[in-house]
């Protein structure tokens, strides 16, 4: 797979395919996500694509009631709010994103260490133009 | 401008004496969620060109752009330990305009406004008026502001200017 630049917009493709990948530099073996065409840590450019498993556990979160346009668009707001997180997937990396499942409620009761799975859900992109903003868009998100 | 050239504007510039630049991960992959090494490494290499210390600064302006992003950009700085003493010296009335270190006397972003890319010039103005003591109704009275920093950051921290800027 090495002639897939790795670049965000090749990471959004993989995620219209259901599909969570990463780069992993063949030099020091790290894991990045999304994916970097140079490794922040050797500055090695040799990459290539590896699929993560997509099992991960929460790290960090919190509770949003009132978002960014694509999420009011997606019907969130204070009456239904969201819960977004940092997720550390099995294989290592960490990766912000949209978790679902969780009792947004009440917060306090959602625990560090909960397991998730990836999941990918469709919403419009953020966009200086209506137009633009309207495409949708497939997000990575985490499940419960 | 060249100091000598400066003086062709004005008798009473405002030089700059130090200045870092850093860059550093996404959030979501930080050793901590409280503090932006970015900024930290921006204020060390501007403190060093400077050769001053955090506690020669006078005032400060900072980005602000959460009320959380105060209470980390004063302890990146190393004008109050992180923890608990950043996070209650607003409340104590440290960072006031009459306060032992005056932090953002302007409003701060969330306050006076964050117009994203006009904001750093717009806290680089408020640091020139104060210490030349033109600042009006904001103007910090009980100080001699010679010495003053303006961090600002871009993105969630993922990088990070400090400038510290002196009046001689």
């Amino acid at each position: 797979m090495k002639e897939i630049p790795f670049t965000i917009a090749s990471f959004d493709n993989f995620l219209k395919e259901k599909k969570l990948m990463a780069s992993k530099c063949q030099q020091c073996s790290a894991l990045w996500l999304p994916p970097r065409p140079i490794c922040p840590t050797c500055k090695s450019h040799q990459m290539e694509w590896v699929e993560l498993s997509g099992r991960g556990k929460l790290v960090a979160f919190t509770v949003i009631g009132v978002g960014p346009m694509p999420m009011i668009d997606a019907g969130y707001n204070r009456d239904n709010p969201y819960c977004a997180g940092i997720v550390e997937v099995e294989e290592g990396p960490r990766i912000s994103a949209q978790i679902l499942g969780v009792d947004v409620a009440r917060p306090e009761n959602i625990r560090i260490g909960t397991p998730l799975t990836a999941d990918f859900v469709e919403r419009g992109s953020w966009h200086f133009v209506d137009e633009l903003a309207k495409m949708k868009k497939m997000y990575l998100a985490f499940r419960v | 401008v060249a100091e000598e050239i400066a003086k062709s504007f004005t008798d009473n510039p405002i030089c700059i004496i130090g200045t870092g630049q850093a860059s550093g991960h996404n959030l979501h992959d930080r050793d901590t969620l409280t503090s932006i090494p970015a900024a930290q490494f921006a204020a060390q290499q501007a403190y060093e060109m400077a050769e001053v210390e955090p506690q020669d600064i006078k005032i400060a302006e900072v980005h602000d752009c959460f009320t959380i992003a105060e209470v980390m950009a004063i302890a990146d700085l190393g004008f109050f330990k992180e923890g608990k003493e950043a996070a209650t010296a607003a409340g104590e009335g440290k960072t006031t305009r009459d306060g032992i270190k005056p932090i953002n006397v302007s409003g701060g972003l969330k306050c006076k406004g964050h117009p994203v890319g006009a904001t750093g010039a717009a806290q680089v103005v408020e640091i020139f008026q104060q210490m030349r003591g033109e600042a009006g109704q904001r103007q910090v009275m009980n100080m001699d502001i010679n010495l003053a920093l303006n961090h600002n950051i871009g993105a969630h921290g993922t990088t990070a200017v400090v400038q510290i800027f002196e009046r001689r």
